[in-house]
């Protein structure tokens, strides 16, 4: 009894302080937050919201955004968008090219990750400056200038290629070449990104671990895929997976290069009119099809949510929280 | 990871591959450099030459003097150093609150943030359109810098928080107990530590002010309000104007970009890998 009527009152002290901590901590909480939160609800969640309307309307323009007349049609945006066979063509172009893309970006990435890593090799940070530069140039900067690089005649790709007797291609003007074309300018635009945070998972290995495998006889592709590249999966695979969202939202760079050609047949996608630039065409160049591009935008950010899902589970990324 | 006994020959193959590496990086910003150098329509010739002949400063000079490319960078500048200090101030009190107060919600919170990150918001060009029409801004350095900065929030709040975490708690309270306010805490103790993070955040800052084409070119019609990506845009279309216009306000646009990258650069590892990437 004594004990039982000890133990409440024990309890009472900090159970009378814990109304008032947690009362100012959630008004701190609300005063650091709240700027935050008028952003995210003003320039996020509102475009979304309005963007779901869209998608349930006819609206069709006009030209400058302003509000027209238009009227609410249902999911008939939605029907004639899934539909479509353009969009699965464009949709399969899409995921393979990010698949390709991501895939260069971590082998690249890694390769000089792990040459920097090395203490034989000298100036270790002006090679890295040197390197992370593309990173620095503003991206559609970048596009402009490689669609120079790139042209059939003018571009030095070609001339250098000449200088050693092959006749490059009309790197642009070939379904084909475009494609690889854009492949090479993101994994240029994108490698560095992967250089550094694969350079700071390789600095947290510790080194007694290679010590042991080369004591175990263990060589050097036999310790890339037992001991780095299991040791590097807590940085690499969320930078995977970002950067798979980002390259699948692709939009500036491969337009300010192709436009989205070379169109092969008239009426269809042209080789590189990726997700994006499919709808950025539809919907604000030429076509003003505002109501499909917004159905679209909503199918796109539902996958892309079906992703980051998957992303905050695999990496734990809210672990921490409920502990 | 750690390559021991290494032969001259690895070693050589290592030093193969980063200037490699090291050519594939730099390549385009030389070409760029030289073709800036060069007079009038040299470099539509199909004969490779990759030092410029009787190199020259007229593609500045015109860029300069004939075209406002002055005042777009002017208004670029303007703008990517608002939407810098916009989003620091909003993003670092938000990542900190979510890192250190537990409060109910907190773990949806952190998931809607990484959530509305997918929401492709370049095709959203409508409903940014009412936003700023509704406020009066469109055509207007503020309505982009609202936009720019706002639109950051979630990725950077993310990282903050991630990096705030790493840092111990224990910190703050000795600060407390040695009499400083929460508030003190967190500017005199918390904000030099989380320095690498904060640089981070700067930086991208400065580069979505910097970077974007498509909704400036959507919002401003007025060829006195256009950023630097708008104006010059027009000039790299070859068939009427020399690509060495290009290539010149290219390199000065760059400028200010790359030395504000290779200032913070160092910060990028720890700033990043600790922070959003790691979680």
């Amino acid at each position: 009894m004594a004990q039982q009527a000890a133990s409440p009152r024990a309890k009472a002290g900090p159970a009378r302080r814990a109304p008032s901590a947690t009362t100012s901590n959630a008004l701190t909480a609300a005063a650091y937050t709240t700027p935050a939160l008028i952003g995210i609800l003003l320039i996020n969640i509102f475009p979304i919201l309005y963007t779901f309307y869209i998608s349930l309307t006819n609206r069709n323009g006009p030209t400058h955004f302003a509000e027209g007349t238009y009227q609410v049609t249902g999911i008939q945006n939605y029907t004639r968008l899934l539909g479509q066979t353009d969009f699965y063509i464009v949709f399969g172009k899409t995921v393979l090219y990010s698949a390709v893309c991501v895939f260069f970006f971590f082998v690249v990435g890694l390769t000089f990750a792990i040459i920097l890593s090395n203490p034989a090799i000298k100036g270790k940070a002006i090679w890295r400056t040197l390197m992370i530069l593309p990173w620095a140039v503003p991206a559609w900067i970048t596009a402009l200038i490689w669609k120079f690089l790139f042209h059939g005649q003018y571009g030095p790709i070609n001339q250098i290629l000449g200088q050693i007797g092959i006749q490059g291609p009309d790197w642009l003007l070939d379904g084909t070449t475009a494609f690889v074309a854009i492949t090479i300018v993101n994994i240029w635009l994108s490698y560095p990104f992967f250089m550094l945070i694969l350079l700071g998972g390789l600095a947290s290995i510790p080194a007694d671990i290679y010590e042991a495998a080369d004591i175990d006889g263990a060589g050097w592709w036999r310790q890339l895929f037992t001991i780095t590249l299991p040791l590097l999966r807590p940085v690499a695979i969320p930078a995977i997976i970002l950067s798979a969202i980002t390259t699948f939202k692709i939009l500036d760079t491969v337009w300010l290069m192709t436009k989205g050609g070379p169109v092969q047949r008239v009426g269809q996608p042209g080789a590189t009119e990726l997700l994006l630039v499919w709808a950025y065409n539809q919907g604000f160049q030429g076509g003003q099809r505002f109501g499909l591009i917004a159905a679209f935008s909503i199918v796109v950010f539902l996958m892309l949510v079906g992703l980051t899902l998957v992303y905050t589970r695999v990496t734990h990324a809210t672990r921490g929280v409920y502990e | 990871m750690i390559a021991r006994r290494q032969s001259f020959l690895t070693l050589a193959l290592q030093y193969a591959l980063l200037t490699i590496g090291l050519v594939f990086s730099i390549f385009p910003i030389y070409f760029v450099f030289q073709a800036a150098l060069r007079p009038g329509n040299t470099l539509y010739s199909t004969e490779l030459q990759l030092l410029p002949a009787n190199a020259t400063l007229d593609n500045f000079r015109y860029v300069l003097t004939q075209i406002p490319l002055p005042l777009w960078i002017w208004n670029s500048l303007k703008i990517s150093v608002a939407t810098t200090v916009a989003t620091l101030l909003i993003t670092v009190s938000a990542g900190y609150a979510l890192s250190r107060f537990k409060f109910r919600g907190r773990g949806g919170v952190l998931t809607s943030l990484l959530a509305l990150q997918a929401f492709p918001a370049a095709l959203a060009l409508p409903a940014f359109y009412l936003i700023l029409n509704t406020l009066g801004l469109l055509n207007s350095a503020l309505g982009l810098i609202l936009i720019y900065s706002a639109g950051a929030i979630a990725f950077n709040v993310w990282n903050l928080k991630g990096y705030f975490d790493t840092i111990p708690i224990d910190l703050e309270e000795a600060a407390t107990i040695d009499g400083a306010t929460p508030t003190q805490a967190f500017i005199l103790v918390m904000l030099p530590l989380a320095r690498p993070a904060i640089a981070v955040t700067a930086l991208f800052g400065f580069l979505a002010g910097f970077g974007d084409f498509i909704l400036a070119n959507t919002v401003l019609f007025d060829e006195q309000k256009y950023t630097a990506p708008v104006g010059i845009f027009g000039l790299q279309d070859g068939y009427n104007n020399p690509w060495g216009w290009f290539a010149a306000s290219a390199l000065i646009i760059s400028i200010p970009v790359t030395v504000l990258f290779m200032y913070l650069q160092r910060n990028l590892v720890s700033g990043l890998a600790s922070g959003g990437v790691k979680g």
